[in-house]
């Protein structure tokens, strides 16, 4: 779900990255002291889990839980997902410095856009399975759109790539939906004011 | 200027420099003083390297089909990158990088954040590979089935819930010493000559690229 520094052009990084800094200022205006601990938490929570392989099959998947962290967070997402990049970054390899602003558009503007659709009345009337089972699988679904487009839209050779991504990532959509579903119930029932429903 | 910051702009300037410009045999001088700082570590290095490699294949085969030339080129260039990172924060811990953050002025909260999410996943490893032997010994095999993820979920939420305590206490004993939202270092270790060395060979591969450039 990373791109690697060195994969896109120079156009694609500054324009993405100022957009995606945009949402991280906005997101730092916003964060007051008291969710400092929360937002800590989840950035170490996305960390974590990219520890954590789920069978699928043959294959492995390791989630992001962009779609949780959305729902916990809004805004402040934008802050976990960033500080967690540069930590996977520089700790374990994943994406890298110069590419950080790509991946944090990536991966935090699903998660803000969850937190907004998760608050209409509509999908507040939904039953829980469903409710949280969306919130899982759209965060990611979001995430693999906006990487796909990305990159096919930053070098010609990569359109067969990104198409390829899409498709070979669904299945991590409909994992990531299930998990986040099971993580959201046990929430609700051991911790039921951590989601502001 | 201490040593994390410098350490942070070096990751930053080489990535930026190979990222955006032709490959040049002079990209390989930082990395080789990086390599020669870290020689009992080289063998984890290029361990981690092979690893990390398996994510970038999948791009370069499909990028080789359309464009050989280009699918070779990004392949030397992402792992220039990588090696020359992975060879520079081989050593870290992760408060080195909150430290250099706070040093380069980073926002105070995103220092805040970085500092506590570092404590954090210590823990919320150790959690996880506890609960990970426990299931072990009552005959837990992860599988591709609904339990499976149940298990999963439950593990997530039970490690998420520990850890916002975790927090949560640490906040108010931050909050008990006076702390609003910014985090007071006490210890910086100052700038030595491998640092200083590197910065200039990083100099030298700007200089070299940017004279290419116009010349």
């Amino acid at each position: 779900m990373h791109i690697s520094d060195g994969v896109l052009t120079f156009e694609a990084t500054i324009v993405v990255s100022v957009v995606a800094l945009l949402g991280l200022i906005k997101a730092l205006k916003e964060l007051d002291n008291e969710a400092i601990s929360l937002t800590s938490v989840a950035s170490a929570l996305f960390f974590v889990a990219s520890f954590i392989h789920i069978p699928f099959g043959v294959a492995q998947i390791h989630l992001i839980l962009l779609g949780v962290i959305g729902i916990l967070l809004g805004w402040s997402s934008f802050v976990a997902i960033f500080v967690a990049l540069l930590l996977q970054a520089l700790l374990l390899g994943y994406g890298g410095v110069v590419s950080i602003g790509v991946n944090l558009f990536i991966m935090a503007t699903p998660s803000v856009m969850v937190y907004y659709l998760y608050r209409i009345h509509y999908v507040q009337r939904l039953n829980d399975r469903l409710k949280y089972f969306l919130v899982g699988f759209s965060g990611t679904f979001f995430a693999v759109l906006f990487l796909s487009l990305i990159l096919y839209f930053s070098k010609e050779e990569y359109g067969y790539a990104s198409y390829t991504l899409f498709l070979v990532n669904i299945v991590t959509m409909v994992v990531e939906g299930i998990v986040s579903m099971f993580l959201l119930l046990f929430l609700k029932k051991v911790y039921p004011t951590l989601l502001k429903e | 200027m201490n040593k994390e910051s410098l350490r942070l702009i070096n990751a930053f300037f080489y990535s930026f420099v190979v990222s955006f410009s032709p490959i040049e045999t002079l990209f390989v001088l930082p990395i080789v003083i990086v390599l020669l700082h870290e020689k009992e570590f080289v063998w984890g290095i290029f361990k981690k390297l092979i690893v990390l490699n398996f994510f970038i294949i999948v791009l370069v085969v499909f990028v080789l089909f359309q464009d050989p030339l280009q699918a070779m080129e990004l392949f030397m260039r992402t792992n220039l990158i990588l090696l020359f990172n992975i060879a520079l924060f081989y050593q870290s811990q992760g408060y080195d990088i909150a430290r250099g953050l706070d040093r380069l002025g980073f926002a105070p909260k995103i220092v805040s954040v970085t500092y506590f999410a570092i404590s954090l996943i210590d823990a919320l490893m150790r959690d996880f590979k506890e609960t990970q032997k426990s299931l072990k010994a009552r005959g837990f095999r992860a599988n591709t089935s609904l339990f499976s993820y149940q298990t999963y979920g439950n593990i997530f939420g039970m490690i998420c819930i520990k850890a916002i305590k975790k927090s949560h206490d640490r906040e108010l004993t931050m909050q008990a010493r006076g702390f609003e939202d910014r985090i007071f270092f006490l210890t910086s270790n100052q700038l030595d000559s491998f640092e200083k060395i590197l910065f200039l060979s990083i100099v030298a591969v700007l200089g070299k690229v940017i004279y290419e450039l116009l010349g």
